[in-house]
């Protein structure tokens, strides 16, 4: 339904209708503001980013093809290309924490199922307190571009599979393979922070 | 990562499907299995607890609210690319002197105005004859900027250039005088002598009535009455 409607309006946007760009900007510009602040753990460069991919799907809005794709995977590939090439550009510091195996003291007595349904506190009570969320935030900068792509995608924009593979050109395989890798990283160092915060 | 089946699925089997297991996503009979091998893997176990807790952490992530300004920036930064576009196709459409006139500043371009420009050109034309005919060249004018030092020289030579033609032309011109004057006086040395009257005899006009306009007496009417006359002062005289 919504893909149909953001069809609509990439019909009318290229008739000229500056109303319905409008409306595009509006219903999309949150989405990849996240995705873009998730991925580069900074305000300003995610406000810089967001102008330039709308500024390039704007640009770039005649070689959308509705047949071949929805827009939001379409928009969010484009955003993924920007991504990697500001990270090229900006040069981030690639080396992220080696993993140490068995580290983690984890209670594995309950089934996976029993943890899904209703193990622990909701995730939002979890991750109530904002320094809860910045840990998770500078977690996820710190772990590799690869894989925190692929987890933004999956855990924060939703997308399934096949769209992430689709965006980041990597068969359904490798996809899931990054994100668990991905997960499983974030984890530990969430778990080592916890540890040295403690310790102090 | 051991290979070894257990309870029916090997590691491989087991990480292939923990994506798919942390969604929810697998058949019920494969769902047994993998609950039973994560249970009793070492290595399996952990990892399906990291990768539950890394993701229930990510999911747990607020949703940020993007600032203010925003869709306000974005809809002015492609309006403006729009407009650039529509401006580099309409610029395309004009000539030069209109592309060069816009791309100056409004106080500037206004004197690129037809009269204006004219001005400046005959102004210009004025200035490069009177430079030129002052004997300024442009590679002085160069010389000048790049080496300020030959500035005086340069003036001094320009002026003394400019004296000696000067003085060229006027010495020329007074041989040339005295050349006509000295022709004038030998074809009057050696024209034949004449009468003075023949001479005035024929530049002389007659009146259509026959009196001679020079010997005629004009203090007296035609038949002989005095009109005007002129006093001699004599000394002892009186009036």
């Amino acid at each position: 339904m919504e893909e149909q409607q953001t069809g609509a309006l990439v019909r009318r946007c290229l008739a000229g209708d500056a109303a319905a760009w409008e409306e595009i900007v509006r219903l999309h510009n949150r989405r990849i503001y996240n995705l873009c602040y998730r991925f580069t753990n900074s305000p300003d460069d995610a406000q810089d980013l967001t102008q330039d991919v709308f500024v390039r799907v704007y640009k770039t809005m005649g070689s959308y093809h509705i047949e071949k794709g929805a827009f939001t995977t379409w928009l969010t590939t484009l955003t993924r290309n920007l991504l990697v090439d500001h990270f090229r550009k900006s040069k981030q510091d690639r080396i992220t924490d080696s993993i140490d195996a068995g580290l983690r003291e984890e209670d594995d007595s309950l089934s996976l199922g029993d943890r899904l349904e209703d193990p622990r506190p909701n995730p939002d009570d979890r991750l109530a307190s904002k320094e809860a969320q910045k840990m998770v935030q500078m977690a996820l900068a710190r772990i590799s571009p690869d894989l925190r792509e692929a987890v933004i995608l999956r855990d924060l924009q939703d997308m399934d599979y096949k769209e992430i593979a689709q965006v980041l050109r990597v068969p359904e395989g490798t996809v899931k393979s990054r994100i668990n890798r991905g997960r499983m990283e974030l984890a530990r160092l969430l778990s080592r922070n916890k540890r040295q915060v403690s310790n102090e | 990562m051991n290979n070894e089946p257990k309870n029916g699925m090997d590691c491989s089997e087991f990480e292939a499907l923990l994506a798919d297991a942390l969604d929810n996503a697998v058949a019920a009979d494969a769902r047994t299995a993998f609950d039973e091998h994560g249970r009793s893997c070492a290595v399996c176990g952990p990892m399906l607890a990291e990768a539950l807790e890394g993701m229930l952490m990510v999911r747990g992530l607020a949703e940020l609210e993007p600032p203010k300004n925003l869709v306000h920036n974005i809809l002015a930064a492609t309006s403006r690319k729009e407009a650039t576009a529509e401006q580099i196709a309409e610029e395309a459409k004009l000539g030069w002197m209109e592309r060069m006139r816009r791309s100056l500043t409004p106080g500037v371009g206004g004197l690129l105005h037809s009269r204006f420009a004219m001005s400046f050109a005959m102004a210009f034309f004025s200035l490069s004859i009177t430079l030129t005919l002052a004997g300024v060249k442009v590679t002085d004018v160069t010389n000048m900027v790049e080496h300020p030092s030959l500035l005086r020289k340069t003036v001094v030579l320009g002026y003394t250039n400019v004296e000696a033609k000067v003085t060229s032309y006027y010495e020329n011109l007074r041989l040339v005088y005295q050349v006509q004057a000295k022709v004038r006086e030998l074809k009057k040395n050696t024209a034949p002598v004449s009468g003075p009257g023949e001479n005035q005899q024929q530049n002389r006009k007659s009146e259509p009535d026959g009196r001679d306009k020079l010997n005629e007496d004009y203090s007296m009417e035609r038949d002989g009455s005095l009109i005007a006359q002129t006093f001699t002062w004599h000394e002892g005289a009186r009036i």
